[in-house]
């Protein structure tokens, strides 16, 4: 019902009264003080609310979530605290960051002072007929003087006094104004100020190859990117500001690894396999706090699987396992935090930098085959393993096949997302996201077993502890392995589905059109 | 959509200062209102500043045309719809068309949606018109004045009502210009005011009131802090528990 119009404005000091000079007598301007406010825009590492086309501000204690043009969506207090997570927010703010940010901590992005000017217009009668508001921002930057940013105008009109808002609109059009205001370029213009851009961490690994580059310039052009990627999370793991910075790094480590072992008939020679121990070895150091992460995420889950009388016990072990991730994490801080560990990734970026001159003579043959050529090899046999070893899986299977067809389909997913760029785009996705089902299925079935093997070991050692304690905990760990062990039976049985949808004739010759 | 009429018979008993406060106060309560101007003298429109747009008139309303003729108060959440000179004749518009029962309500339909409640401000008389009103409303405020005349004028509009067949429990009245020295208007109110019918709260005689003519606001906003405003905010939650009830 209400007309409102607003504009972005880039120029610094607006003048209200000259702006509207073109008013005729029967109205006047009325200026309220200026307020001026810093407020802080907040988003996760890997921009999940930018992602989703929101846009969260915080001003001491509160917090709004906007859409991009600036429309207030929620508006809840909130904690000071830095790096507040979903968990620290209530009703329906607390949901709302639940489903869109997860695990994910938010980061201050950049601290913005605003100078806000509200204003109205009134009749003879002295009856406000418009309001307006007029926003200033300025980037603050440590040390130096304030970054003018531009802002925003937005007049607004009463009900029934239509005639005003048209004119002071037709003025502002005609001085230039266009309309339009969004509050996401406003955060734009903030960041570029900072030499930074949204977007500009993503955890899904995407690069653009070029068919005809030889395979050792493309897995340069991947393991660079990679290694960027372990880089930009370590801070966050050292300062554990959420779990996914460790997550990330660790994926991040696993696909270098696994191309670098897809290369050994490319490349050769001792290095590698020094090297391959070195990233096995940061794969170790890191593996630990990361299970316990897992087990942690999923408490609320564990606790619903148990009946009321078996939560003590529960939240026994939880409690057990919170003391572990205390001692690991500073154990893993330590390690991230030495000089070894640095030295490594410098020696890694060298080799990987010197990849190509460093080929052997008698890798040189492999070495300069296109990359194109090299990822369809290997598509095509790891498909092949896996569509061989899939269907060899029958009731009786021990549970090592699974285990196996698992790495492979790992394994290829890595590939296909590495030289993704090389092929169509339409088959890629539809192949990826059929062997992401299948994965699905083979991931649940793995991470249930060795849930079930982790809470028997925990229960097993319990024997040391106090006995009245070792008896609740002990019961809460049966029943949580009982639960999982079905759940795993359930899983199990649905593998032949997964694979049948994975082994269609339509994706036959989608892989065969492909490799 | 809830309406509350304050109407009263007699003129200058205070009607017009309990409209424009009580939609503040139903306003500021967060309710989306509308203050609508039956009187065709235009006082509620004058205290909130707003004048008629020149297209409207008797016609638009009975059409049931509002909408477009409604303005934005200077507050949130209230709007007005002013009167119009022509008002003056709106009940023999109303006799001619010769609808029976809710009238108004038809005309009101169109805005039912939009706003929560409803406040009419009525002029002082009893015509087809004020049936008509008191019929539509889901409430009737009356201010009385502490006098036997107006204890007597009160009293012909229970019997309307009961003419009317309209429940008497929509029919509320409260003490309206009180001055507590005159022993006329404590004696009324002594035996009067235990009555059902009469609301616990009362307006006393207040100059901030008078001079309501002078800021073109409501006492809330003129003078915020003062007994008039305490009174007329007292008077609200009591009307709105009252319509409640019902
Ligand atoms: N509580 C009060 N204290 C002092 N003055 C008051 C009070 N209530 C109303 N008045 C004043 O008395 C006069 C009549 O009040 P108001 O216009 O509200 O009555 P009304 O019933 O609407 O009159 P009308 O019948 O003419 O529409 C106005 O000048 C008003 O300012
Ligand atoms: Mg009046």
């Amino acid at each position: 019902m209400k007309e409102t119009w607003s504009t972005s404005t880039l120029s610094e000091q607006i003048d209200l009264a000259v702006l509207l000079a073109g008013l005729s007598k029967h109205y006047a301007l009325l200026e309220d003080d200026a307020l001026v406010e810093t407020l802080c825009y907040l988003d996760t590492f890997d921009w999940r609310l930018y992602d989703k086309g929101l846009l969260c501000r915080r001003q001491g204690r509160s917090y709004v979530l906007t859409d991009f043009s600036g429309e207030y969506l929620l508006q809840a207090d909130g904690p000071t605290s830095d790096q507040p997570l979903f968990r620290d927010f209530e009703g329906a703010m607390n949901e709302k960051l639940a489903e869109v940010i997860g695990v994910r901590a938010l980061l201050p992005l950049v601290e913005i002072v605003r100078r806000r000017q509200s204003f109205q217009i009134v009749n003879h009668d002295q009856k406000r007929v418009l309001s307006g508001l007029l926003e200033q921002d300025h980037l603050m930057q440590e040390g130096g003087s304030p970054i003018p940013l531009g802002g925003s105008l937005r007049v607004e009109g009463v009900r029934g006094y239509s005639k005003i808002m048209a004119k002071v609109t037709a003025i502002l059009q005609r001085q230039g104004f266009e309309a339009g205001y969004s509050a996401e370029r406003g955060l734009r213009s903030a960041l570029a100020a900072m030499g930074r851009k949204p977007l500009d961490y993503c955890s899904q690994f995407s690069i653009r190859l070029d068919p005809t580059e030889t395979i050792v310039q493309a897995a340069q052009k991947i393991f660079l990117q990679l290694l960027a990627g372990m880089e930009r999370n370590i801070p966050g793991m050292i300062e554990d500001i959420d779990s996914e910075f460790l997550h990330d790094f660790r994926v991040a480590l696993r696909r270098t690894r696994s191309l670098l072992g897809s290369l050994k008939k490319t490349v050769s020679g001792a290095e590698v396999e020094s090297l391959q121990q070195e990233l096995q070895k940061i794969g170790l150091v890191t593996g630990p706090v990361r299970d316990l992460d897992v087990y942690l995420l999923e408490e609320s889950g564990y606790h619903a699987m148990l009946p009321e009388g078996l939560q003590e016990g529960l939240a026994v072990f939880f409690k057990g396992l919170r003391r572990q991730r205390v001692k690991e994490f500073r154990r893993l801080q330590k390690a991230l935090q030495a000089k070894t560990f640095h030295q490594f990734l410098l020696r890694w970026r060298r080799y990987v930098e010197d990849l190509e001159t460093s080929l052997l003579p008698s890798d040189l043959t492999t070495g300069h085959e296109t990359c194109k050529k090299v990822a369809v090899k290997a598509i095509r046999k790891r498909l092949r393993a896996i569509l061989k070893d899939g269907a060899l899986i029958g009731p009786q299977s021990p549970d090592a096949d699974l285990h196996s067809v698992r790495i492979q389909a790992k394994k290829l997913r890595y590939l296909l997302e590495f030289y993704r760029s090389l092929f169509p785009e339409p088959a890629m996705d539809s192949l990826v996201k059929s062997l992401k089902k299948l994965q699905d299925n083979l991931g649940s079935f793995n991470d249930l077993s060795v849930q079930q093997q982790m809470l028997a070991r925990y229960q097993n050692g319990l024997a040391d502890g106090e006995p009245k304690k070792a008896v609740l905990v002990a019961a809460a760990l049966g029943g949580l392995i009982t639960h999982l062990h079905e759940e795993q039976v359930n899983v199990r049985q649905k593998f032949d589905l997964a694979f049948a949808q994975f082994t269609t004739a339509e994706n036959r010759k989608l892989f065969h059109s492909l490799v | 959509m809830k309406i509350i009429a304050i109407y009263s018979s007699k003129g200058g008993v205070g009607k017009t200062a309990t409209a424009v406060n009580l939609a503040y106060g139903c306003a500021r309560s967060g309710r989306k209102t509308l203050l609508c101007d039956m009187d065709p003298q235009g006082a509620a429109g004058y205290y909130y500043r707003i004048r008629p747009k020149e297209s409207f008139n008797r016609k638009q309303f009975l059409k049931g045309d509002l909408e477009p003729f409604i303005r934005g108060t200077d507050y949130e959440n209230l709007d007005l719809l002013p009167t119009h000179f022509s008002f003056r004749h709106l009940d023999i518009a109303l006799d001619e068309r010769g609808g029976a029962g809710n009238e108004l309500k038809r005309i009101f339909a169109c805005i039912e949606d939009e706003y929560e409640v409803l406040i009419l401000d009525c002029p002082p008389n009893m015509t087809l018109l004020s049936e008509k009103i008191i019929m539509a409303a889901d409430l009737v405020v009356t201010p009385v004045i502490p006098t036997t005349l107006s204890i007597l004028s009160f009293a012909q509009l229970i019997k309307l009502t009961d003419k009317l067949e309209v429940n008497r429990k929509k029919l509320v009245a409260f003490f309206s210009m009180v001055d507590r020295r005159k022993n006329m208007h404590s004696d009324t109110i002594a035996k009067f005011g235990k009555k059902k019918m009469f609301l616990a709260s009362e307006i006393p005689y207040l100059a901030d009131v008078e001079k309501m003519g002078l800021y073109r606001q409501p006492v809330a906003v003129s003078v915020p802090s003062s007994a008039a405003a305490t009174a007329y905010a007292q008077l609200w939650l009591e009307v709105w528990r009252r319509g409640a009830l019902l």
